[in-house]
């Protein structure tokens, strides 16, 4: 049961490392902004200052917007225990693949509809916003996972771990995911549901202290599970030609993956600006074709 | 033919006084005969209107009096049109349906003189808080200028809002401005379909302040602190009004200095806001390169100065300081590094696509409102009209110097952006120009004479646009009336034709096109959220809370 040790570890590690990497990423930030910018442990600083605040409610939100990002929150947690860090998770289970993406846009519409349901005319907008983005990403995520299923028999996170080769469509499904979770990640220039100088922050404008600390933990959590998930795609690719077999290297080789993903990511979402939604959503249908030719060609055996 | 005696052909029998002195030709007709006139002069000559300007003239004459000031295009003259009302009755006629940027101006008038303007659109308050006495008209003789209003009404944000559309606030406190304004944007899905405006939060009373408390000396350091950006253009121009009612001949070297300086100002105040624009589109990396690159001029300004803003420098007859051959040379450096480093990075923020997307085609202003509404300024020029008040009525060093005026004919949001880069690009030039020949002499006019009743009418364009100071000097060492119009306020009105059916992510962008400038202050607003209603916190009761 050494596995089930070694991934609540990783589930630990990951907590806490998330908050580390958004450190990274401002730091990263200000050089290419040539400022000194703040010490990498600055978010932990954040949401530890949130934590300590008072709560305020506004008196006219439903109880929906207390418990939104509480339960959002919860789920997140849950997709990362079904996780695999790199060897064979002993909580995962056929089918949890579907699981963990219903948890993360779970979560997300979640946030949306309690951010929304203080009546905040600005978080109305953020809402919509990102709820149009939502549409047309979710059909990615949907059609990747289709053919994952259909090129190698899989739904389960395990196997897709262990049974992943190199070809056409999974190459592609890689390039796809990479897409996606830039998109889903809300970064510059899809950041349209919270573009605080537009709608002012948008659907989180009418959280504070606790519960702000928490959303934005939980974003950061998120980020940081899809690139998780996408680091153990990447790894199920790569494990025939890389050849690790100790548990702990796959997990740092993780790691590392989701630090680079993360550096990469930080640099191009500080040379954009950002979107119009019309233009957001159409970026996003401009990525469809990707996974349906992926999709088509798992059909084929490639 | 002059304009004075073309007025006096046709309207002889209803004009009162016809003067010319200097660049100004003062007309003063019946009250009747106001509209007609300005009716007339409008349509026959090519004016640009200036603003609107109410006098309490009680002590003296006992009437009140409305100033129309009115610049001519083609040539540097300036026209002046007044008339005079019975101050138990103070009725006007409005010049609003013909001149629609009188509008402001009148309403402002009737708030702080209380003369009515009959024919005017919408003569609802503008300046005064809510809860100011509806009796009480700040800027008459007879009102203190420590003043406070005392009692405490309930009031209401009287905005007309159509029913059927989302209502979205902007302000008094939102991230796209960190000052106090109030827009009401009234939104369709994605789409503003209305705005309106209600502004000063903020009004502080410079004008009453300058006329009862300061002496002429100290007005300019007041002046300067009009506005956190471009201040030394305020202080500039008010010097240079007193200095034409007086008559003082400025030397040579101090106008050198006040352009210079004046130049400096608009390159940073374009950076600052070619930075916030870029933090509009969500392109922070944009904002900081700017704001970097504004830095080494803030640092010049106050190697120059020695202030990075707010300078201090002007007095009536000159400035303070002299600029001296180290200041000079060091000016010459950093404007050439300025300069390398600027072309970079406009270079790398056009090459944006999605910068670029947002800000074509967006937020136009026709040229034709934007004449007719009174716009000024970068915004004035990106709608295809060349008028820049230093070329049109050249003020201090600029005669000196030759340089270009940037014009755009599109009048979106990327064209008020390509006038202000190439703007900046051209003050580098203006500057370089004036630095190499600044002439040696005094910095300060000598043997200053005070005259009594004199009227003297300044305007500088400001990196915002014109910027007008209006006196008339008094007794004691003390302004009779001072009035002043920045730019901003010429300008806020025609955001009302630029946000209509623009999309809400580039409202934003729209707004902060036209580079407003509040100023930072603001009353408290109570809500009681239960019923609804605003109350606005009176001194009194702050006083009582021991602010």
């Amino acid at each position: 049961m050494v596995e089930l040790e070694l991934t609540l570890l990783g589930v630990i590690v990951s907590l806490f490392y998330s908050l580390i990497l958004d450190g990274l990423e401002r730091k990263i930030r200000a050089k290419i902004q040539s400022r000194k910018g703040p010490p990498i442990t600055q978010t932990l600083y954040d949401v530890i200052k949130l934590f300590r605040k008072e709560l305020l409610i506004p008196s006219t939100a439903p109880s929906m917007f207390m418990f939104a990002p509480i339960v959002s929150f919860s789920m997140i947690i849950i997709a990362y225990l079904i996780l695999p860090y790199g060897f064979p998770n002993p909580m995962g289970f056929y089918g949890d693949l579907i699981l963990l993406v219903y948890l993360i846009v779970a979560s997300t519409i979640l946030l949306l509809y309690g951010g929304s349901s203080s009546g905040n005319p600005y978080a109305e907008i953020g809402c919509s916003r990102e709820i149009s983005l939502l549409m047309a990403n979710e059909l990615i995520i949907a059609l990747v996972i289709a053919t994952i299923a259909i090129r190698y028999h899989a739904l389960s996170l395990n196997t897709v771990l262990a049974s992943l080769t190199i070809s056409p469509s999974s190459i592609l499904i890689v390039l796809t995911l990479l897409l996606y979770i830039y998109i889903e990640s809300a970064r510059l220039p899809f950041d349209i549901g919270e573009a605080e100088p537009e709608i002012a922050s948008g659907y989180l404008i009418e959280y504070s202290g606790p519960l702000l600390g928490l959303t934005i933990y939980t974003h950061i959590l998120k980020r940081t599970l899809l690139y998780l998930f996408t680091s153990v795609v990447i790894l199920g690719l790569v494990d025939n030609i890389i050849q690790l077999s100790d548990i702990i290297s796959r997990f740092v080789t993780i790691l590392l993956f989701v630090t680079l993903l993360s550096i990469l990511y930080s640099i191009i979402s500080n040379i954009c600006g950002r979107f119009r939604v019309r233009h957001a959503v159409n970026a996003v249908r401009a990525i469809i074709p990707l996974p349906v030719l992926a999709l088509i060609l798992s059909f084929l055996g490639l | 033919m002059t304009v004075n005696n073309d007025i006096l052909k046709i309207f002889g029998d209803y004009v009162i006084k016809a003067i010319t002195i200097d660049n100004i030709d003062y007309i003063e007709v019946s009250k009747d005969k106001l509209k007609e006139t300005i009716e007339y002069l409008t349509k026959e000559y090519n004016l640009h209107y200036i603003t609107s300007i109410g006098v309490d003239d009680r002590p003296l004459t006992r009437t009140l009096r409305v100033y129309h000031v009115f610049s001519r295009v083609v040539e540097d003259k300036f026209i002046v049109i007044g008339c005079s009302t019975d101050p138990h009755y103070p009725h006007v006629d409005s010049i609003t349906p013909v001149v629609p940027a009188a509008n402001w101006a009148e309403r402002e008038i009737r708030d702080l003189l209380g003369i009515k303007f009959r024919g005017h659109p919408n003569l609802e308050r503008l300046v005064l808080p809510d809860d100011w006495p509806e009796d009480i008209h700040p800027l008459r003789k007879d009102v203190p200028y420590n003043l406070r209003s005392v009692v405490e009404v309930k009031v209401t944000y009287p905005l007309k809002r159509p029913r059927e559309h989302t209502v979205l606030p902007v302000g008094p406190y939102h991230p796209l401005l960190h000052e106090p304004e109030y827009f009401e944007l009234y939104v369709d899905g994605e789409k503003v379909v209305d705005v309106e405006y209600r502004g000063f939060h903020v009004h502080r009373g410079i004008e009453k302040l300058g006329e009862s408390r300061l002496t002429y000396n100290q007005v300019p350091f007041v002046a300067e602190r009009i506005c956190g950006i471009c201040g030394f253009t305020h202080s500039t121009c008010y010097c240079q009004a007193v200095e034409k009612a007086m008559k003082i001949h400025v030397p040579e070297r101090a106008e050198y200095i006040r352009s210079i300086l004046l130049e400096l100002e608009r390159m940073h105040s374009h950076l600052l806001w070619i930075g916030v624009a870029c933090h509009l589109l969500g392109f922070d990396t944009g904002f900081m390169h700017s704001w970097r690159i504004r830095e080494h001029i803030m640092r010049l300004c106050e190697r120059l100065t020695g202030n990075r803003k707010t300078y201090g420098l002007n007095l009536i007859g000159g400035v303070r300081r002299d600029i001296n051959k180290d200041g000079v040379k060091k000016a010459i450096n950093v404007l050439k590094m300025v300069k390398e480093e600027l072309k970079r990075f406009i270079e790398c923020l056009l090459s944006l696509k999605e910068v670029k997307a947002r800000l074509e085609g967006t937020g136009i202003l026709p040229k034709n409102d934007a004449w007719k509404l009174g716009a000024v300024g970068p915004t004035l020029r990106a709608s295809g009209i060349k008028y820049d008040v230093r070329a049109n009525h050249p003020y201090a060093a600029y005669k000196e110097a030759s340089f270009s005026i940037p014009v755009y004919t599109e009048g979106d949001n990327l064209a008020r952006l390509l006038i202000r880069i190439d703007e900046t690009l051209e003050s580098i030039s203006i500057i370089e120009q004036l630095l190499d020949k600044i002439p040696k002499g005094d910095i300060l006019a000598k043997d200053i004479e005070v005259h009594e009743g004199k009227i003297g009418l300044s305007m500088t364009e400001a990196p915002r646009g014109e910027n007008i100071h209006f006196v008339i000097t008094g007794k004691d060492n003390i302004l009779y009336r001072w009035k002043v119009r920045a730019p901003t306020y010429a300008n806020l009105p025609v955001l009302k034709v630029m946000l209509k059916e623009c999309p809400l992510s580039d409202a934003p962008i729209t707004i902060a096109s036209i580079d407003p400038c509040f100023s930072c202050t603001d009353r408290v607003i109570v809500i009681d959220i239960k019923n609804g209603v605003m109350r606005v916190t009176s001194f009194k009761r702050l006083l009582r809370c021991k602010i």
